[in-house]
């Protein structure tokens, strides 16, 4: 097996790994980055992102407001140092995109445009039309690839991580093209791999989100914190569950139920459509249930009605999203609302790392979606992802620079690297028992759904990790049917199910465990927070019988919990 | 699995197996319903049928440009297409034009994305400009002059349509685009360097437009 050596090594290419690429490269030119990635960068799902990216560039908006905000949203569980760390860097990365091309809507004034979001008390959300996300990739896509220090392993599949005496010393992948195994050694690494959201059928991410770097870092050893916390977007694009920007409610849209009634004024009269996240995805569940849905071929639905921003608003703001509600929704919202309801977006929780990135592990970072810096609580405010991803995807980048320049490498055990191969070439791909990926993929995503959705409750958590181990165990008897080894998707489906199967079992042990309701925990059988009992994050440790949990204070500096109405 | 609802529709797919060096056709019935998608249909094949097809897919919402291939001899995002909408009850479906084929309806895009390595992909501009800790102006009507060129998703279609990629000198659609992009950007200063890179190949192009035809992003 051929061993790759560079001084740092990112897994993940969309905007934090990208951005952490950069940074390193940027910081000296003598270290050798690569930027290993399962789809080629531009494919990441990064590109998705829509609304904007939110940073204090204004006049009557201030770090203290944009920190408030994010707190707040956060449900008090984000760590205020991490937030107020945060919101400081964010205007500068946003800044840094537009000298490097980054094509930002404009105010009439010709500075960067900002538009409101759900959360912000102030429209500070910058903004390429609806494509923000693309814009930002295919920019640092841009930056990265003049880099003469760092080299791109495009389609290459990570599969473990080595991690001997706490430091993290290396990694197993495949080169999909020729389906052959590698070593990667490096001094530093960084995880910057994404979210889980493919847990669930309901979701907008893309079909390669399965959270792989979260898993395999986990199943090394490296806790991962908060994971109960899986954000539901309010406005998945009915029947796909592709995503609707929430700009579409920042630039004025209203939420209607079967009466045509804009609810929201019932839930939060004061924000009303722009009211946090998961108090809106809970708001929409609500009316569904009590029977005030719209009903459609695919179940009932809450429509989001922008008729009354006009044809030309729609054009220019909301180009994106006008195009795939025509063509995945077959509605054009300038003459009907969409049909939308709640789907799986985001996930709080993640790899543990603190505010400079670095993990448990020595040598370990991670950022993006797939870290849990605790910046984003029990809820995330739109916006604050793309930001979050830049500013410390840079952090990350300049990090693992400064950890590889002063540390040598590791020398890696062969046992691990032999059992790996055995683990995913006969394990996986030799394995001919008779159960199929799809099949159990598919269960997986239906209990997810039944049993760990918006609204959860102790019995059904319970339930759903007696069904989880199950599928664990008939995992173990699946057959790939491609037996090839150049571009194995079949093999690349199975060892992401692998992957997700454990990140569903985490998230639900830890559901269960946390006995309030805290931003996008929702439990009926403990409806109120807890913050006698459960102002604190849950770590979750690998074992062979499953989850093992531990737990950490938050960081309060400035703001005591208090009541979250909006 | 078909319903009275669902239409039925034949996929005559070609394969290519890279370790038997064989090409094939595979052909699916595949029951389709209102709204389902080339890649929904991909997807049915890969979960119910046939484990063994492969092709790349990843956003499905046209964003990623992972999924181009060539329906009826056209280039098209798999997921952006519906089937239904094609109107025909049959349909040819080949890998991407212009690139080598790895395996089915993998292509390799290298030679592609490498056409980005040879013009400037970002902004030219003065350093002392870019020292400082505030945004250019741009005025809405000149960063509409160039907002449409920017949101290109390097899905590969334009290049795959394009009669002049087959000459390997020519940059194709995508990274001219780019390439114009910045030349009308207002903030860009590196027009001499950038009329250079283009200079080279843009007179390969014939002119024909089967780029901006097979377009997702041009409506």
């Amino acid at each position: 097996m051929e061993t790759l050596t560079h001084e740092i090594v990112i897994v993940g290419a969309g905007i934090a790994g990208l951005r952490a690429a950069i940074a390193a490269a940027e910081a000296n030119k003598r270290i050798d980055v690569a930027v290993i990635s399962k789809v080629y960068p531009v494919r990441s799902h990064s590109v998705c992102a829509q609304g904007g990216t939110a940073a204090v560039m204004r006049e009557g908006d201030s770090y203290d407001l944009h920190a408030w905000d994010t707190i707040k949203g956060a449900d008090f569980l984000a760590d205020q140092d991490v937030v107020g760390f945060f919101v400081k860097q964010a205007p500068k990365e946003l800044v840094t995109l537009e000298h490097w091309g980054c094509p930002w809507s404009r105010a009439a004034n010709g500075k960067m445009d900002q538009r409101p979001f759900g959360g912000h008390s102030f429209p500070r959300a910058c903004f390429a039309a609806d494509m923000t996300g693309l814009v930002e990739m295919h920019t640092l896509h841009g930056r990265s690839i003049v880099q003469e220090n760092i080299e791109f392993y495009d389609e290459w599949f990570v599969t473990s991580i080595i991690i001997e005496d706490n430091v993290a010393k290396g990694l197993t992948a495949i080169n999909l093209k020729t389906g052959e195994m590698h070593v990667f050694r490096a001094k530093a690494i960084i995880m910057a791999t994404g979210g889980y959201a493919r847990i669930y059928e309901f979701t907008t991410f893309s079909h390669t989100s399965t959270g792989d770097g979260m898993a395999i870092v986990y199943r090394a050893g490296v806790p991962l914190k908060d994971m109960e916390f899986v954000q539901f977007h309010p406005t998945g694009l009915v029947p796909p569950g592709v995503l609707i920007t929430g700009g579409a409610r920042g630039e004025g849209g209203y939420l209607i139920n079967a009466e045509g009634e804009r609810f929201m004024k019932h839930y939060a009269p004061e924000k009303m459509e722009l009211a946090p996240r998961d108090i809106v995805a809970r708001a929409e569940t609500t009316e569904i249930q009590e029977g005030r849905g719209l009903e459609g071929p695919y179940g009932p639905y809450i429509g989001l009605d922008l008729r009354h921003l006009g044809e030309e608003k729609i054009n220019e703001r909301l180009p994106l999203i006008r195009d795939v509600a025509i063509k995945l929704g077959g509605v054009d919202p300038v003459d009907e609302p969409i049909p939308i309801k709640p789907a799986a977006h985001y996930s709080m929780g993640g790899i543990h790392a603190n505010v400079t990135t670095e993990t448990p592990a020595s040598g370990l970072y991670a950022t993006g979606e797939c870290s849990c810096l605790s910046a984003h609580g029990a809820n995330r405010l739109g916006t604050n992802s793309t930001a979050g991803c830049l500013v410390f995807g840079t952090v990350a980048g300049e990090e693992a620079a400064r950890h590889a320049l002063s540390s040598g490498l590791g020398e890696l055990s062969k046992d691990k690297i032999v059992a790996e191969e055995k683990r995913v070439f006969d394990g996986i791909l030799g394995s001919e028992g008779d159960e199929k990926v799809p099949v159990i993929r598919d269960e997986m995503r239906r209990l997810m759904k039944e049993k760990a959705w918006v609204y959860r409750t102790g019995d059904e958590l319970e339930s759903a990790l007696k069904e989880i181990k199950g599928l664990k165990k008939r995992f173990r008897n699946i057959r790939v049917e491609d037996k090839g080894r150049s571009f194995n998707t079949g093999l690349v489906e199975a060892l992401q199910l692998d992957f997700t199967l454990d990140l569903a079992e985490v998230t639900v042990a830890c559901a269960l465990d946390r006995t309030e309701s805290r931003g996008a925990h929702s439990r009926l059988d403990y409806t109120k927070r807890d913050d006698e009992n459960w102002l604190k994050h849950i770590l979750a440790y690998y074992t062979r019988e499953g989850p093992r949990l531990e737990y950490i204070p938050v960081t309060v500096t400035k703001w005591p919990p208090t009541k979250r109405a909006y | 699995m078909a319903t009275k609802k669902d239409t039925v529709v034949e996929f005559k797919i070609r394969r290519f197996d890279p370790e038997s060096n064989k090409q094939y056709l595979s052909t699916y019935k595949i029951p389709v319903r209102v709204g389902m998608t080339i890649l929904d249909a991909f997807n049915y094949i890969k979960d119910n049928l046939d484990g063994t097809l492969t092709y790349r897919h990843q956003c499905r919402m046209g964003q990623c440009g992972s999924c181009g291939v060539m329906i009826n001899g056209k280039p098209m995002l798999a997921c952006y297409t519906q089937v239904l909408q094609l109107g025909v009850d049959s349909l040819e479906v080949e890998p991407l034009s212009n690139l080598r084929v790895v395996k089915d309806l993998v292509v390799d895009v290298d030679p592609f994305f490498d056409t980005f390595g040879r013009i400037k992909p970002l902004l030219i501009a003065n350093a002392e400009e870019l020292k400082k800790s505030t945004e250019f102006v741009q005025l809405p009507d000149d960063f509409k002059r160039y907002w449409d060129k920017s949101i290109c998703t390097k899905c590969s279609l334009c290049f795959a349509a394009c009669p002049a990629a087959i000459d390997m000198n020519f940059l194709g659609p995508s990274s001219l685009t780019m390439n114009y992009r910045f030349l009308v950007d207002s903030r860009d200063e590196g027009a001499g360097v950038r009329l250079k890179d283009a200079s080279g190949s843009i007179w390969l192009c014939t002119s024909c437009s089967s780029c901006s035809l097979s377009c997702p992003k041009a409506d």
